[in-house]
């Protein structure tokens, strides 16, 4: 099997994840967000799947550049 | 670190047991032998909180009542998709007893947009619930009304209601409708797909696979969306005060929510305390704050009072998550022999305003099949948000899939059991297929259909694989007190699974004291960090932690007692309460008479969840091997009425070394009745005119009662791996993933004519027989 490797940490500081098997937890656990079509996502600051800016809550879209993005800094 | 070798049991008693060697941490105990060697462990204890629960004296987080504390309540959108242009709460505010109002906005300081009929718009704390309610209806909402889509077929049309209208500004911005950064194009409702997992992903070359089939199976099986009905509701009290925000939880995962309490209000996550000595149960929609965490939190801070707030079940319906639903396609291919080539998935599902409806990774890992490519898109749709399940997505794939591979086995004309042994290499499903067909009698199932009369008797079976999953981060303290006490310390929650019981066995047979004299302190994060309680991970994570410090803070009171006795602390042995040594009968101590003579106050030994022994498959957690599982069920289906009764279930599980085989039991009774649930009784009826959900109570939202819930006959299989102390792993997910497919196989075989649809009500079932 293909091991896994750590995820290029974009994502903003605020974006949570829970996939079957466990929490992305403010940047522990990057592998949390790996491909899986299972994986809920939510804003911290929104507490919702539509971020602070209405857009949706998405890993992909949860990063530089975005008017609510936080960075971990 | 200096480590030592040491021999475990490996594999199953009565089966292939034998032995293994390990490297471990040198500072871990000596194996444990098999469970029948054991006082406590794996036996089948009572628990630990049964006489507080009985009795009413647990205190659950609705329960909680503190000096001047107000109730909170929500005010929801009643439409599904709308922006909201004026929100007027003077009505409101001048009513005797409301204390704050809190309006939830967005970045902009601009009413949110509402994206869904339930969607939380405001706030109100009083001094009773009462008065919270009927101010939220003096509320008045001016709304700009949209148009809207429920259903997940028609939110994948082109010109369907789009739930994420956020235009694209700028090449970086992550806008919902224009070209993304990537290049792509974002539009619509359709997310995804998908086509990876943790689990390798595409493989092989699925034309190669196809062209090699003798037989292709094609079909799609559609789920329905299951709303949470935990007994407690989500909720919780939070009392902020300047140096200290308490916060007592109904929650699935105390460290997850002290951090976004903090995270959202961006204070120290040291200045946030939770709480959650009892939990009223919780299936995987519980690990967050949600937003009731945050509001109850920004109530108590302005009112300066602690803050009561618990959904009640309509908003537990609508607005705190529930299981998507699927539209699963899949193409197989087939050799005579019964060998898979080739496996093609495609799925469709709507976690509402949310991502994360896929169908899980059962169909490309539990089969062996060098062909496969799967295809997982999400649906947005103005609908409640979806949250993990209960092994999220496997429920909805295996569905499907033990569909299918009942109907190939019947196609080729073999046993649905034969068949698996074919394409199933699991050395542990093949002894649960074996051990259940024999409990269950499986060899009296007659052709499908040729049961005589209006009552039709069918058998079926179907079964899962899970993942035994780690989490690293789970730490237990042990605390031996100078005049007597031994206490367990633990953020980890009990969601009513049998933690508490759990930690107190094992630490009682590490230490060899009566269970009873064990104190189990947890769900509060003033103590170290515990598993969440999700994926089947607290009994493999925490468990051998909590040995692990056991033994450590034995060792140093053993060391003081060898000390005085002026003997080998080797030599020293702890039974029933009674330190003994093994070289000189003479010398004999009670263990509280040890904790008595002890040098200082008290004996503290912290340990946290090391990595397997052997190491793991994925340096993170994941672990070898699979938590398998097989269940068979029998129905009888009415065909003049169209319904169905499940009348017994058997279902044979393995999770490592059970530590208590009651709870055990409990847990897949519990997964079965769910299932059965599922397969039968619950769905979210949304009206399609009104975008809202019709079921909200629990009069019309159909769960089975006591004489719906069939005989459950569990063959449980110890299976010894020597990857911790404890060896333990979970059993929550696999009791629930394979109930709802044995089912509808079992109807199949009753009524001859396959149903690829559920929930499987009295309609469908009608139809199929062409009666209606």
């Amino acid at each position: 099997m293909e091991k896994i490797k750590p995820i290029d940490m974009k994502f903003c500081r605020f974006l949570k994840a829970k996939n079957p098997f466990g929490t992305l937890e403010g940047g522990s656990n990057d592998w949390y967000v790996y491909g899986d079509a299972n994986t809920i996502y939510w804003c911290v600051k929104s507490t919702g799947a539509a971020g602070p800016d209405n857009g949706l809550v998405d890993p992909k879209r949860c990063i530089p550049g975005r008017k609510c993005y936080r960075g971990r800094d | 670190m200096d480590k030592k070798k040491i021999k475990f049991p490996y594999g199953i008693p009565g089966h292939n047991l034998s032995e293994v060697e390990r490297e471990i941490p040198a500072d871990e105990p000596p194996a444990w032998p098999v469970n029948e060697k054991l006082k406590y462990v794996g036996k089948p204890v009572k628990r630990y909180d049964a006489l507080a629960k009985v009795t009413g004296r647990a205190r659950f987080t609705a329960d909680v009542r503190l000096p001047g504390m107000l109730f909170a309540k929500f005010l929801r959108s009643d439409t599904p998709h709308a922006k909201i242009t004026r929100i007027d709460i003077r009505r409101a505010e001048r009513i005797p007893g409301v204390y704050a109002i809190h309006i939830i906005k967005d970045i902009d300081g601009n009413y949110p947009d509402v994206k869904y009929a339930g969607q939380a718009i405001a706030a109100v704390a009083a001094s009773s619930l009462e008065i919270a309610t009927e101010a939220v209806k003096k509320i008045r909402v001016d709304y700009d009304y949209k148009p809207f889509v429920v259903d997940v077929e028609e939110a994948m049309k082109p010109d369907a209601p789009v739930v994420f209208e956020k235009e694209i500004e700028a090449k970086e911005d992550a806008g919902d409708v224009g070209v993304t950064y990537e290049g792509t194009k974002a539009s619509g409702n359709l997310r995804g797909p998908t086509t990876s997992s943790f689990y390798g992903g595409p493989r092989g070359d699925l034309d190669k696979g196809f062209k090699e089939a003798d037989m292709i199976l094609e079909h799609t099986y559609r789920t329905q969306v299951q709303t949470h009905v935990p007994l407690e509701t989500h909720g919780m009290v939070v009392d902020w005060k300047p140096d200290l925000v308490t916060v007592y939880a109904s929650t699935q995962n105390t460290k997850n929510f002290r951090d976004e309490i903090a995270d959202y209000f961006e204070i120290p996550r040291s200045q946030v305390r939770v709480i959650s000595e009892f939990t009223g149960g919780g299936f995987g929609a519980k690990h967050s704050a949600g937003i009731y965490g945050p509001v109850a939190a920004i109530l108590s801070k302005k009112t300066k009072r602690p803050v009561w707030l618990m959904l009640d079940r309509k908003e537990e319906h609508i607005s705190a998550g529930n299981r998507p639903n699927s539209i699963h396609y899949l193409r197989i291919g087939v050799k005579k022999s019964g060998e898979l080539t080739a496996i093609k998935q495609v799925s469709h599902g709507t976690a509402g305003v949310g991502l994360g409806a896929g169908v899980g990774r059962i169909v490309q890992a539990m089969y062996q099949c060098p062909n496969f490519t799967t295809a997982q898109y999400d649906v947005l749709t103005h609908a409640g948000p979806g949250a993990p399940w209960r092994a999220p997505g496997n429920v909805q794939g295996a569905f499907g899939l033990e569909q299918a591979v009942d109907e190939i086995a019947y196609k080729l004309r073999k046993d649905p059991l034969d068949y698996r042994d074919i394409i199933d290499k699991s050395e542990i499903r093949k002894l649960e297929r074996e051990r259940g067909a024999e409990l269950f009698d499986w060899d009296k199932r007659k052709a499908p259909g040729s049961d005589k009369g209006v009552l039709k008797k069918g058998m079926g079976v179907a079964q899962s694989t899970w993942p035994r999953f780690v989490h690293l981060d789970s730490t237990a303290e042990v605390r031996l007190l100078n005049g007597g006490g031994i206490e367990i310390r633990s953020a980890v929650q009990d969601i009513g699974t049998g933690t508490k019981t759990i930690l107190a066995q094992v630490v009682a047979e590490e230490l060899g004291v009566p269970i009873d004299d064990v104190n189990v302190l947890i769900g509060d994060t003033f103590f170290p960090n515990g598993p969440p309680s999700g994926g089947s991970v607290v009994t493999g994570s925490i468990t051998p932690a909590v040995r692990n410090a056991a033994y450590k803070a034995k060792m140093q009171l053993l060391e003081q007692v060898a000390g005085k006795w002026k003997s080998d602390v080797s030599n020293l042995r702890i039974a029933d309460g009674i330190i003994t040594d093994s070289k000189d009968s003479s010398k004999s101590m009670t263990f509280g008479d040890a904790l008595k003579g002890m040098r200082t106050g008290q004996i503290i030994a912290v340990a946290s969840r090391s990595d397997d022994y052997g190491g793991f498959k994925q340096e993170w957690g994941l672990a070898y091997g699979d938590l398998g599982s097989v269940q068979f069920a029998e129905v009888t289906v009415d065909t003049e009425t169209g319904f169905v009764k499940v009348d017994r279930i058997v279902a044979a599980h393995s999770c490592g070394r059970p530590i208590n085989t009651a709870q055990v039991k409990s847990q897949i009774n519990g997964g079965v009745i769910q299932g059965m649930s599922y397969a039968l009784y619950e769905y979210r009826a949304m009206d399609k005119e009104t975008g809202m959900m019709m079921n909200t109570g629990v009069d019309n939202y159909k769960m089975p009662f006591a004489m719906e819930i069939p005989d459950i006959d569990i063959v449980l299989i110890e299976d010894y791996g020597g990857r911790s102390s404890t060896d333990a792993y979970g059993i929550g997910e696999p009791a629930n993933i394979a109930t709802a497919a044995a089912i509808a196989n079992a109807v199949y075989n009753a009524i001859g004519v396959r149903i690829y649809e559920l929930p499987l009500t009295p309609d469908k079932i009608l139809k199929a027989l062409k009666k209606i």
